[in-house]
C-alpha cells in the first residue's frame, strides 16, 4: 500500500509466470515420459514394480526390488477390510449413501491421515523418534535417558510405535519379521535399537513395540526420511476402505449401523427458548 | 479375544451441540431438533443463518454486534478468487470434468494447508492469544525486520506477511472495516501494531484476519480451521461450477516450450 512500484521486487513472480521449471518429470506427447531421469515407457514399464514406481515418483530414487516388495507387504498389513476401523467406517458410510468409489476411498484415506492411527502420519512421529534415539544413543545416552525424554501420560511414555489402541499383541509384527528375513534383510542399527527399546518398555512400562515401531525402524535402516515415508504411505489404507465401501454400496441405503435418536448421548444445554 | 485390553471405548457417541427428541412410536425419527437447547423451528423463524452459525460454533446466540462482525467477515472471505490455490484446484477439477460433487471437497482440501490455508488460521489464533497475553512482548513476537521477497513471500507471524511482495490491499480494506465494529480487541490491537510498523511489505493476510475476528467472536483455534473452510466455500464452489459448463480447452495447458525439464543433479 505504502511501498512504491520501484520498491517492489516482483522478479520472483514474473520469472515463474506461465513457466514450469522442474527436475521431477515431463510428458512429451507421442514419445515418452521422463520420471526423475528415467524413461517411463522405454525403461520402467514392464521392468519395475508399481511400488518401485511409487517410491521413485515420491523420493526420486529407484529403490531395490526387495525394498519395494517389503513396502508392498507393509501396505497389505494395513488393508484390513474391517468396517469398525475408523477409515473403513467412512468407506461404508460413503457406500450407504452411494457416493462415488473415489470419493469414498479418498474420504477414508483422508481420515487415516491421523496422528492416532493409519500408518502414514504416524510414521513421521515414529521415524523421528527412532532416528533421534539412535543419534542420542550414539552420543552416549542410555536407554533410560532416551525414554525419559519422551512425553508421558498416566505415568507411561507416549512413543509412536510402542502401544496399540485396540489390542496388546500386534498380529502384524511377526509376519513383518518373517518378511524381512525372507527377503534377506539383516537387522540394521535402527531396528536393533527398536528391539532394545521394546525390551526396556516391556520391563518398565508394560508397553510393547507394534508394527509401526518396527516398520519405522526398518525403513530408517533403508535410508528413508520421516517425510518420505509419510508420502509413500499416504494411500496405504485405501484398499480396506474401498472393500468396506463396496460391501455397503451393494446394500440398501442407510443400512450401515442405523442409529436411533437415543443412540446419540446429548450432554449439552437444556432445552430453552429465544428471549 | 483373550488378549484384548479394555481401553474404555464409550457405548454411545456424545454431543453437546444437537439434541433429537425421538418420536414415541419410531425412535429412529426425531420429533423435534434442538441446537444448543433451541428448537430448530424457533431458530428458523427468528434467527438468521449467521446467528445460528455462531450458535453452532460457540454454544450461544450472538449479540447484534457479533452477528454484524461475522456477517462482514463472511462477505469478506466469501470468494478467495480464481487465482487462490484452493479455488484454482476446484476450477481445474471443474474444467477437467471431475464429478461435480467432488469440486468443493477438492478446493477445501487444498484450502486446508499450513501456508495460507485453514491450518494457518489455527496457528495464527494460537499465536495471537499468546502474543496478546503478553502485550509488551508483542513486537518481539512479530519478526517485523523481514522484508526480503526475492525468494517469494514471507511471514512475520502466522497469518501476517507479504502478499506478492507487498501488503494485501483488499485484506487491509476489509480489516479497516472490521476494526470499526465494537468489541473487537484482537482486531484493533493487531491492526495498530501493523499500521505502526515501518515494514510496509507485511500486513494482514486473509487467514490472519479470520483468526483475529474468530477470537473476537469467542471461537476456539481448532474450530477456526473448519469455520475458515466453511466461509471460503461459496467462492470455491461457484468458480468450480462455472468451469464445468465450459469445454476442457478453455483453460490454458502450457506448451512444451513453457515447460523446462532440468537435469537431475
Amino acid at each position: 500500500m505504502n511501498s512504491s512500484k520501484k520498491d517492489k521486487n516482483l522478479s520472483f513472480w514474473t520469472t515463474r509466470r506461465n513457466k514450469i521449471s522442474t527436475s521431477v518429470g515431463k510428458w512429451t506427447g507421442g514419445e515418452d515420459v521422463i520420471c526423475h531421469g528415467h524413461l517411463m515407457m522405454k525403461d520402467l514399464l514392464g521392468n519395475i514394480s508399481y511400488m518401485q514406481m511409487l517410491v521413485l515418483n515420491i523420493t526420486g530414487r529407484l529403490v531395490d526390488e526387495k525394498v519395494a516388495k517389503w513396502l508392498e507387504g507393509n501396505f497389505i498389513g494395513v488393508s484390513y477390510p474391517d468396517v469398525r476401523i475408523w477409515c473403513n467406517t467412512i468407506g461404508a458410510l460413503a457406500g450407504t449413501t452411494k457416493t462415488s468409489v473415489v470419493s469414498a476411498t479418498v474420504a477414508g484415506t483422508l481420515a487415516a491421515d491421523s496422528r492416532g492411527y493409519g500408518g502414514s502420519q504416524t510414521s513421521v512421529y515414529g521415524m523421528k523418534f527412532i532416528q533421534n534415539a539412535l543419534k542420542q544413543k550414539q552420543s552416549g545416552m542410555t536407554l533410560e535417558q532416551i525414554i525419559k525424554n519422551a512425553n508421558y501420560k498416566n505415568g507411561k511414555p507416549v512413543i509412536t510405535g510402542y502401544a496399540r489402541p485396540v489390542a496388546r499383541n500386534d498380529e502384524r509384527l511377526e509376519p513383518h519379521q518373517r518378511m524381512t528375513e525372507k527377503l534377506g534383510f539383516s537387522v540394521g542399527e535402527h531396528l536393533k535399537l527398536a528391539w532394545e527399546i521394546n525390551d526396556y518398555l516391556e520391563q518398565h512400562h508394560d508397553l510393547a513395540m507394534n508394527v509401526a515401531g518396527y516398520s519405522c525402524a526398518f525403513l530408517s535402516d533403508q535410508g528413508f526420511s520421516p517425510q518420505e515415508v509419510y508420502r509413500i504411505k499416504s494411500l496405504m489404507v485405501a484398499s480396506g476402505v474401498t472393500a468396506c465401501y463396496v460391501d455397503y454400496y451393494e446394500r440398501t441405503s442407510g443400512s450401515f449401523l442405523p442409529q436411533r435418536c437415543d443412540d446419540i448421548e446429548y450432554d449439552g444445554h437444556p432445552i430453552r427458548t429465544i428471549d | 479375544m483373550s488378549n484384548k485390553k479394555n481401553f474404555g471405548y464409550a457405548k454411545k457417541t456424545s454431543t453437546s451441540i444437537l439434541y433429537e427428541k425421538p418420536n414415541e412410536d419410531n425412535p429412529f425419527v426425531a420429533e423435534s431438533v434442538y441446537i444448543h437447547g433451541y428448537n430448530l423451528t424457533e431458530l428458523t423463524s427468528k434467527k438468521s443463518f449467521v446467528e445460528v452459525l455462531i450458535l453452532l460454533f460457540t454454544g450461544e446466540l450472538p449479540n447484534a454486534n457479533a452477528m454484524a462482525l461475522m456477517n462482514a467477515l463472511m462477505v469478506g472471505l466469501i470468494n478467495p478468487g480464481p487465482r487462490n490455490p484452493a479455488v484454482r484446484a476446484a476450477m481445474t477439477a471443474g474444467i477437467s470434468k471431475s464429478n461435480t460433487p467432488h469440486l468443493l471437497p477438492i478446493g477445501l482440501m487444498v484450502l486446508g494447508g499450513e501456508d495460507g490455508g485453514a491450518t494457518e488460521v489455527e496457528k495464527s489464533m494460537s499465536f495471537i492469544l499468546e502474543a496478546f497475553s503478553n502485550n509488551n512482548r508483542f513486537y518481539s513476537s512479530f519478526d517485523f525486520d523481514k522484508t526480503d521477497t526475492s525468494e517469494g513471500d514471507f511471514k512475520i507471524a502466522p497469518g501476517f506477511g507479504s502478499y506478492f511482495s507487498q501488503r494485501c490491499p483488499v485484506t487491509h480494506q476489509i480489516a479497516e472495516q472490521l476494526i470499526a465494529f465494537p468489541e473487537t480487541k484482537y482486531l484493533n490491537w493487531l491492526h495498530s501494531q501493523i499500521i505502526d510498523s515501518e515494514n510496509n511489505s507485511a500486513g494482514w493476510l486473509p487467514v490472519g484476519l479470520a483468526a483475529a475476528t474468530f477470537l473476537d467472536l469467542g471461537i476456539k483455534p481448532r474450530e477456526g480451521i473448519g469455520l475458515y473452510q466453511l466461509l471460503c466455500a461459496p467462492g470455491i464452489a461457484a468458480h468450480a461450477l462455472e468451469q464445468t459448463h465450459k469445454p476442457l480447452s478453455s483453460m490454458p495447458f502450457l506448451e512444451d516450450s513453457q515447460y523446462e525439464l532440468k537435469q537431475k543433479r
